[in-house]
């Protein structure tokens, strides 16, 4: 069964979407209990694939660094001049990717509960949730650059209807923006992809024929795997504006990944998607697109080229520590409870760049785990907006008063989860910024500044949740509109049923962060040292 | 040895364990939570007497940093003065919050701060204890907004939560450098290594201690947390949590550096001074005791810097029960002011006096506490404080810095004259109360007087005027390295001794119940002159603080500025350039690309029709038209070739 694990992963909801598809449009109920059943499936794959994967592997290159390891041949094309053209359905993971499977698995599940009230063309936003579920999975596991593209733009489409369709008043102007950023993003990884193509060769296939067979294998780009006279071969000369080749091509890939984050500058999106998408999308939105990016950077840009990564540790982390600040700033200035936390997450992805940036073990595992645990949390938080908007219909921070008084065990998850995300120890928040912030001030590459500006980090992100905290569920009870008193009920079973495992998962990352970071130790360290090693091979080129 | 392992961990958890039963049953909350604080209590006595040897518990929490927690003598020690001041407390509570509604969750606070401050003091590795630290930050905050339907009080929350926040930021930036420096991290190691600590890492961590033991410039929260129930600030804001800045400095000291203790020392004696100033005028009768406590921290943090942390530690000691003792008999001043006429602001002293004869065990259990703050002899304050002169004047003979032992002396003196004053204020002069209230026995008298009784010299010392004769010095010290040799100092004595008389008798001459200004007390206003004011401002702290959040208000709203009007905008302005372009676009395709195929297309449809009109349906001109081609046609070739 091990054998084809991340496929069946991987493929399972979408097969369940055939059955879906012939389902008859009213059955509501059964539509929603067997997307239930799907992802529940799902993540009881991806519980046994935690579970048997290998923690104390510890491998000497890339090519031996993944397990569960599925390869088949996809498009075979001789191409002439160019050679072949080698796409795999090549899929696997390492200690990075098994974290963002297991978190995605679990959110996954989460959204399906969050939308269970849902009943505006149920069919279709299942259908669609499915098709999403696959290629988030699917984007996490794949070792082909060509199929992880695929599945990293597969990704816009139902996320584009499910804004566009079941979102709020804005849904049109949002879903746009979102689906034009990240489509200008992945262009950027597209011409990146094509230049590694034509500069990367899988030699166990090369020597068959007397052609070069060109490959999008990850694993050979990250094992340099290089022609030798490639575009972006090690070395080059090629200039492009005046700087080599490869730093432009990490750059590309930076841009475009950091679209997907999302960091200053290019976050606009991230707020009107999320104050237009519907909660259980915003929950995905929060949980796993944006950690697409995070690990973007972790599996291609650091992955492949080292080399300008390492030279370009500088900006990065100053973007990172922009990100932080200002994302921490700009969240404080909003007056709507849910863009408040989507801009916090800005400012919670910013650690990821910070954390990449300091090139060590701690600072990349510190990434590692904040993807990990923003999901969880920033998942709460936005069922917890979510909780006032489908009582009320509004959000803004100004129309409410006192909701402690009426929403007693409401206001206790807020406060655990607002406590969480400012970065309280003992909850999950703080393992990945203190991990960060070892990493960041004990790099070798970055000044002490950066660490110590971004530490203040820790201050804003309290002032403004502290602040909202004050201002809606403390003070006297009072809603702008009169009716919303009637409706002010406290948690339902269901929200219950969301928010209880997921503050039990918040706690005990907080308390034994090892659970997850001990067992993927070996791929964080792995991830370094073959950067570190391999940036001083090309540069030495 | 077993037996303290096995009741180690039950000291840890019992106070988690019965804030959550109490949190359960609101009606019996405080009552059940009793029985886990009372057993926590008995085994910490049991703790403090069995245990020997220091004992470490320690397991890997991350890569490279662990999680621990140690016991030794100094420890447990505190873990029991935190196990009975709550528990003190928590009775006290029985009656004072007996018409609260919300007696669970109050309960679950408690025990949830219990825990934390117990876990504080148990903390052996640096990330434990910033852990702890934080959590007993969250549990001060949640019991300052106690009453958070109040607007003012959950504001008062956020902003002593915010300030500590800010030292709390130096702290892990503190215990990050210790890290990437190499440093030993647990308490343990720190004092068998031996090595220095560089410079900044030490102030990071001073500037940490400074804020959650309310020292210059953070000390204007505690004045803050005051809006916090009473026997809340008793626990926290007295005896405990204040405390903790005061604990750590005491097991770092040995590896500061020189000028980090200079700061230290002089930090803490101008704050004890600044907040001595700012308690002589005030009306609250919580604040008084508020800027008390941080002029007292002040002495504490100021005795470690000068060397003398085992008199400091003393001082914590002491300084708990008295300062409990203090704030409870507040506690019960405000309740059944409260009680006996809701109408007017049951925490003015302009609304009391005369109080000794409606609450007499109340005026006696703070007329005790008050005198020991003031350093009379035969009370505990004056041997703890004793030994921190006499440090602070040696200190100053060794260095030829006097301004610390000079600040020190001015607050003795000034400690004395505010304290006389409140008693003075509150409990002696004529009262519009008639009736007397007897004050339940068990849950109001019982802590008062053993607070009262425990400031008393001789649980502390048998020689009512030897600051070294701690009966816990040995005890306590003897794994805590080299005790700095010290010995009382008659001047420093008389000094004292002269200067709390003084204090206390100027107080008395200005405030006695006939004096003037004790008559126009009940109607004066805010002082008017320059010094008056600024010790009724508490030295403006709190304008401070304003400047700093407009400060920052005004950075927070430039950037949603910047971030809707230059990012969004410019984005937005990508967005419609792209649409107008694409407008553009299609106009220039529909009438220029499009208007060139039409164009061409009309121009082929007029060739044709030009040219179909010479598709005649009649044969003979059909044919008259080919013979003419041809001919022209041949004509061409013959004149070309």
């Amino acid at each position: 069964m091990t054998d084809s694990l991340l496929t069946l992963i991987i493929f399972f909801p979408l097969l369940v979407t055939v059955v879906i598809l012939f389902l008859p449009k009213d059955k509501d109920l059964l539509i929603k209990e067997i997307a239930l059943g799907a992802t529940a499936v799902q993540l009881i794959l991806s519980v046994i694939l935690f579970f048997s994967y290998d923690a104390a592997l510890q491998p000497e290159s890339w090519s031996n660094a993944f397990q569960f390891v599925e390869r088949a041949k996809w498009i075979s094309l001789y191409l002439g001049d160019y050679g072949w053209l080698q796409i795999d359905y090549f899929v696997g993971i390492d200690g990075i990717s098994l974290l963002m499977i297991c978190l995605s698995t679990f959110l996954l599940l989460v959204g399906v509960v969050a939308s269970w009230n849902l009943n505006k063309n149920v069919k279709g936003y299942f259908i669609l949730y499915l098709i999403l579920s696959t290629s988030v999975v699917g984007c996490f596991a794949a070792l082909d650059f060509f199929l992880f593209y695929v599945f990293f733009e597969f990704m816009l489409l139902p996320m584009f209807f499910l804004i566009g369709i079941w979102g709020g008043p804005r849904r049109g102007y949002a879903s746009i923006k979102f689906f034009i950023y990240t489509l200008v993003g992945s262009l950027f990884i597209l011409a990146v992809m094509i230049g590694l193509y034509l500069s990367v060769e899988d030699s166990s296939l090369t020597g068959q024929g007397q052609e070069v067979v060109h490959s999008f294998s990850l694993v050979n780009m990250m094992d340099g795997g290089y022609i030798t006279d490639g575009i972006l071969t090690p070395g080059t000369s090629i200039e492009f504006w005046g700087m080599n080749i490869r730093w432009v091509a990490f750059l590309l890939l930076m841009v475009g990944f950091a679209i997907k984050l999302p960091a200053v500058p290019v976050h606009t999106w991230l707020p009107d998607a999320h104050v237009e998408a519907p909660t259980a999308i915003s929950v995905l939105l929060a949980g796993l697109l944006l950690k697409i990016g995070g690990y973007g950077f972790f599996r291609i840009a650091y992955g492949i080229f080292p080399d300008a990564a390492v030279n370009l540790t500088y900006p990065i982390a100053i973007f990172g520590m922009i990100s932080i600040v200002y994302g921490g700033l700009t969240a404080m200035a909003q007056n709507d409870l849910k863009r408040m936390i989507a801009y916090s997450s800005v400012s919670h992805m910013g650690f990821i760049l910070l954390g990449l940036a300091s090139f060590n073990v701690q600072g990349a595992g510190g990434a590692l785990f904040q993807m990990v645990s923003h999901g969880f949390i920033s998942g709460a938080l936005f069922i917890l907006a979510g909780v006032i908007y489908d009582r009320t219909g509004d959000r803004g921070i100004a129309n409410f008063s006192g909701l402690a008084k009426a929403m007693p065990v409401f206001t206790g998850f807020v406060v655990i989860f607002f406590f969480a995300s400012l970065g309280l120890p003992g909850l999950s928040g703080f393992v990945g910024e203190f991990l960060v912030f070892l990493g960041a001030l004990g790099s070798d590459y970055l000044p002490k500044w950066i660490g110590i500006v971004s530490i203040s980090g820790i201050v804003i992100s309290a002032a403004y949740y502290l602040w909202a905290l004050q201002r809606m569920f403390f003070g006297k009870f009072w809603t702008r509109e009169k009716v919303w008193e009637q409706t002010m009920y406290d948690l339902t079973g269901r929200e219950l049923l969301l928010l209880i495992p997921l503050a039990i998962l918040v706690v005990l990352l907080g308390v034994a962060p090892n659970i997850i970071l001990g067992p993927v130790n070996n791929s964080i360290e792995f991830f370094v040292n073959q950067c570190f090693a391999q940036s001083q091979l090309y540069i030495a080129q | 040895m077993t037996l303290i392992k096995t009741i180690w961990p039950l000291i840890f958890i019992l106070p988690l364990f019965s804030g959550i039963i109490g949190g359960l049953n609101s009606k019996q909350s405080l009552k059940l939570s009793n029985f886990g604080i009372g057993a926590g209590l008995l085994f910490s006595i049991i703790l403090v007497w069995l245990l020997d040897e220091p004992l470490i518990l320690e397991w890997k929490w991350l890569e490279g940093v662990s999680f621990g927690f140690s016991i030794d003598r100094l420890n447990a020690m505190l873990v029991l003065l935190v196990y009975l001041i709550t528990l003190l407390v928590q009775v006290f509570s029985i009656t004072y919050m007996e018409h609260d509604p919300d007696q669970g969750r109050y309960t679950a606070k408690l025990g949830f701060f219990a825990f934390s401050m117990v876990g504080l003091l148990m903390s052996n590795q640096l990330v434990t204890l910033f852990l702890f630290w934080e959590l007993v930050g969250m549990s001060s905050y949640l019991l300052i907004g106690f009453w958070y339907q109040e607007a003012a009080r959950s504001k008062a929350a956020r902003q002593a939560f915010m300030i500590n926040r800010v030292a709390d930021a130096f702290l892990l930036l503190g215990v990050i450098q210790v890290f990437n420096n190499g440093y030993a991290t647990s308490f343990t190691e720190i004092l068998s290594s031996g090595n220095q600590w560089d410079g900044f890492t030490g102030l990071c961590f001073i500037i940490g201690a400074f804020g959650k033991s309310a020292q210059f410039p953070f000390y204007g929260w505690l004045t803050k947390a005051m809006a916090g129930p009473t026997p809340v600030s008793a626990l926290i804001h007295a005896a405990t949590m204040v405390t903790a800045g005061v604990y750590l400095l005491v097991r770092i000291s040995p590896v500061l550096i020189e000028w980090n203790l200079q700061v230290i020392a002089i930090g803490g004696a101008v704050t004890a001074f600044m907040a001595a100033v700012a308690a002589l005028t005030q009306f609250d009768i919580k604040k008084v005791l508020a800027y008390s406590t941080i002029s007292q921290l002040g002495y504490m943090i100021l005795g470690i810097g000068v060397g003398a942390y085992q008199a400091s530690v003393f001082h914590l000691w002491t300084h708990a029960f008295f300062k409990a003792g203090l704030f409870l008999a507040a506690g019960s001043v405000i309740h059944y002011m409260h009680e006996l006429d809701s109408s007017k602001d049951a925490q003015d002293m302009r609304n009391m006096g005369g109080l000794q004869k409606i609450l007499p065990v109340t005026f006696y259990a703070f007329l005790i506490c008050g005198l020991a703050l003031s350093g009379l002899p035969f009370l505990s304050g004056f041997l703890s404080k004793e030994g921190i002169l006499t440090g602070s004047w040696l200190w100053g003979q060794s260095t030829g810095n006097y301004l610390v032992p000079v600040l020190a002396f001015c607050t003795a003196g000034l400690t004395a004259f505010y304290i006389g004053r409140q008693i003075l204020l509150v409990f002696f002069g004529s009262s519009s109360f008639t009736q007397k209230i007897i004050e339940p026995m068990l849950t109001i008298r019982v802590p008062l007087i053993f607070l009262a009784v425990s400031s008393l010299w001789f649980w502390n010392s048998l020689n009512p005027i030897n600051p070294l004769g701690w009966f816990w010095n040995s005890y306590l010290f003897a794994d805590l390295g080299a005790t700095s040799a010290q010995h009382s100092i008659l001047g420093v004595l008389i000094g004292s001794i002269g200067l709390s008389l003084a204090g206390l008798g100027v107080a008395y001459w200005l405030y006695r119940p006939e004096a003037e200004l004790t008559q126009n007390f009940k109607n004066s206003k805010e002082p008017a002159q320059l010094v008056g004011k600024i010790s009724f401002h508490g030295w403006y702290i709190e304008k401070f603080y304003d400047q700093i959040v407009l400060l920052f208000s005004k950075i927070v709203a430039g950037a949603g500025w910047f971030d809707k009007k230059v990012i969004d905008r410019f984005v937005d302005g990508m967005g419609v350039t792209g649409v107008v372009m694409a407008k553009v676009i299609g106009w220039f395709d529909q009438n220029i690309v499009d208007g060139l195929v039409n164009f061409m297309a009309s121009i082929s449809q007029l060739i044709g029709r030009f040219v179909t009109s010479f598709q005649s349906p009649k044969i003979q001109i059909q044919i008259g038209w080919l013979l003419l081609t041809l001919l022209v046609l041949l004509l061409w070739f013959q004149f070309l070739t």
